[in-house]
């Protein structure tokens, strides 16, 4: 009789309620289905440069490690401690930038449902939407809108037919020339410094190329450059010296690059060797905070 | 026969504007003909009257030099030397190169003229119908010295470089990597640019240059590297192949003509070039300021 009352008892029924709640929220937050939505249903049809970092791979740590490490130096006493132990949590799978129009998208899988709410209570200065594990952030919400609206394939649905395999690398990035934005994009720069630097741009279709990690120090990849009319001789001159121009703006940095120049039907490709990133990421990224401050 | 005794006794009397140039130097160019070279003539003459008028122009417009030096130093400081020129120079027009209150000190055979007031340069002498004009006043006292058989033409490398450019030009470069002196200098545009020129420029031991000015529209010539050491020629190569590169996409875009062609003999790598239809090229340059484009 006695055990019967207390197991009516209304304090006993809040308890058994915030928990069953608590264990929802849980499961809700960490364990429940998310819907994936593809990567490349997110960049938004006018961009025409895509590049992609996968934090979540294995190669990837030794960057991320030497990154953390950097940032929560930078952050003073409990902000710091603060930052450290959440840093795991916070730290996006994949960051995938677009350009012309600027977006960001991050992916957090089910981290998303937590962190959405915390990227509204800091007052984010960018217009932001979930999409699935991803979020959207980019300068004017009509462009989230625009996104979300979209149906059928588009340029870069397309483009993730051709390319998806890229998603196994640890960074990628795509350029589409296909209606000559790279082309128009080339030459304002040319223009701008008096300088030809890839005369070629218009036999060119599309830019493909990713990087692999081995270590926080070294990586390999690979930029393929494919004609449109399958004419490489020009273009090869053209890759050559480009390969030479990003070896030597690398240097300052301390990055060091070796590659070689190849040509195969339709396309020419640079296979190259890179070390000292995961430093000159730090060393870049640390300078930009610590003068933003 | 009065007029090689003439001719001797100028060659006994003045000096080169080389041999003021002290062995120390990171770099120098030497114009040589150009009061008398058609191609020469035109450019330095081009520059010389390009507004705005500053006092270095003007003097240059005055005098007509055939011969010009000019020299910087590690620590980025210039020496001009301007000799066998038409005109004397006038005092006026000295003194407004340095601008400023003037002062005068005897060092050896020289009556340096220096100032305390900012500007490009600060001191200058007249010497064995030489004009140098400095940064600053020691690097006069340095040429001074440099006559007395410390100047860069009295370097090993100057001479192999000469031995190695074979073609005659109207002007000649020449850039001293010893103590790696040049790859420092490098290294601060390097900073400030924040781009590599020279990826092998710890492996040079030296480099040398001559340009022919065929006349207002054509150049011809020619780039050396002297590698310090065998094994590192493809690396040297690699720069050659660059630069030639960036000589021909810089002038594709200003509408220039350019052919340019390497080559490796054993230490030494050779980046050949002719450029046509340069006049308006040149213009801009003068427009922006040749020292703006070599100066850290």
């Amino acid at each position: 009789m006695r055990s019967s009352f207390r197991f009516r008892s209304p304090k006993f029924w809040i308890i058994v309620g915030l928990g069953v709640l608590f264990l929802a929220l849980a499961v809700w937050l960490f364990v429940w289905p998310i819907e994936h939505v593809p990567l490349w249903r997110l960049v938004p049809s006018e961009a025409f440069f895509m590049a992609s970092f996968d934090l979540s791979s294995q190669g990837m740590s030794g960057i991320i490690g030497k990154l953390e490490e950097a940032i929560v130096g930078l952050v003073p006493s409990w902000k710091g401690f603060f930052l450290k132990v959440s840093f795991p949590f916070l730290l996006p799978n994949r960051i995938t930038m677009s350009h012309r129009p600027n977006a960001i998208i991050v992916e957090m899988g089910r981290r998303i449902r937590a962190v959405k709410p915390l990227i509204g209570l800091s007052g984010f200065p960018l217009a932001y939407r979930a999409f699935g594990g991803s979020i959207l952030l980019a300068r004017s919400s009509s462009l989230l809108e625009e996104v979300a609206g979209s149906r059928g394939p588009s340029r870069w649905t397309r483009m993730g037919g051709s390319f998806g395999r890229l998603e196994g690398r640890d960074c990628f990035f795509v350029v589409d020339n296909g209606d000559g934005a790279l082309s128009e994009f080339v030459r304002s720069m040319e223009e701008r410094y008096e300088f030809a630097a890839f005369p070629s741009v218009d036999a060119v279709s599309v830019v493909a190329g990713y990087v692999d990690f081995e270590g926080e120090d070294f990586g390999r990849g690979r930029i393929s450059f494919f004609c449109k009319d399958g004419n490489s001789d020009r273009l090869r001159s053209d890759v050559r010296f480009i390969y030479g121009a990003i070896r030597r703006k690398l240097r300052p940095y301390g990055v060091g690059l070796k590659g070689r120049v190849e040509t195969e039907p339709g396309a020419v490709s640079l296979d190259f060797k890179v070390e000292g990133v995961a430093d000159a990421v730090v060393r870049v990224l640390s300078s930009r905070i610590s003068s933003g401050r | 026969m009065s007029i090689i005794l003439f001719a001797l006794m100028l060659s006994v009397g003045n000096a080169g504007t080389l041999d003021f140039v002290s062995d120390r130097c990171m770099a120098v160019v030497t114009a040589r003909g150009a009061a008398r070279d058609v191609g020469l003539s035109w450019l330095v003459d081009s520059w010389a009257h390009t507004p705005p008028e500053v006092p270095i122009r003007k003097l240059v417009a005055d005098i007509e030099p055939d011969e010009v030096s000019l020299a910087i130093f590690p620590s980025g400081k210039m020496l001009v030397v301007l000799g066998a020129w038409k005109g004397k120079p006038k005092t006026r027009d000295l003194e407004a190169l340095i601008p400023g209150a003037l002062g005068v000190v005897r060092y050896k055979e020289m009556e340096i003229t220096f100032s305390t007031g900012e500007g490009a340069f600060s001191a200058y002498s007249l010497c064995r119908g030489n004009l140098l004009i400095g940064t600053d006043r020691k690097l006069i006292e340095e040429a001074a010295d440099a006559r007395e058989g410390r100047s860069v033409e009295h370097l090993r490398s100057y001479s192999e470089m000469e031995g190695n450019l074979v073609q005659e030009g109207d002007i000649i470069f020449f850039a001293d990597n010893r103590n790696q002196k040049f790859a420092e200098f490098l290294r601060a545009l390097e900073d400030k640019w924040k781009m590599s020129l020279l990826l092998s420029a710890d492996r040079l031991e030296w480099v040398g240059a001559c340009v022919d000015v065929v006349d207002q529209d054509r150049v011809k010539g020619r780039v050396v590297f002297k590698s310090s050491d065998g094994r590192y020629i493809e690396d040297v190569r690699d720069d050659a192949d660059f630069l030639g590169e960036t000589f021909k996409r810089k002038f594709i875009a200003e509408g220039v003509v350019y052919s340019g062609h390497v080559d490796v003999k054993g230490e030494v790598v050779v980046l050949r070039f002719e450029a046509e239809r340069l006049e308006p090229l040149w213009r801009k340059l003068f427009e922006r300021g040749v020292l703006s484009l070599i100066r850290p």
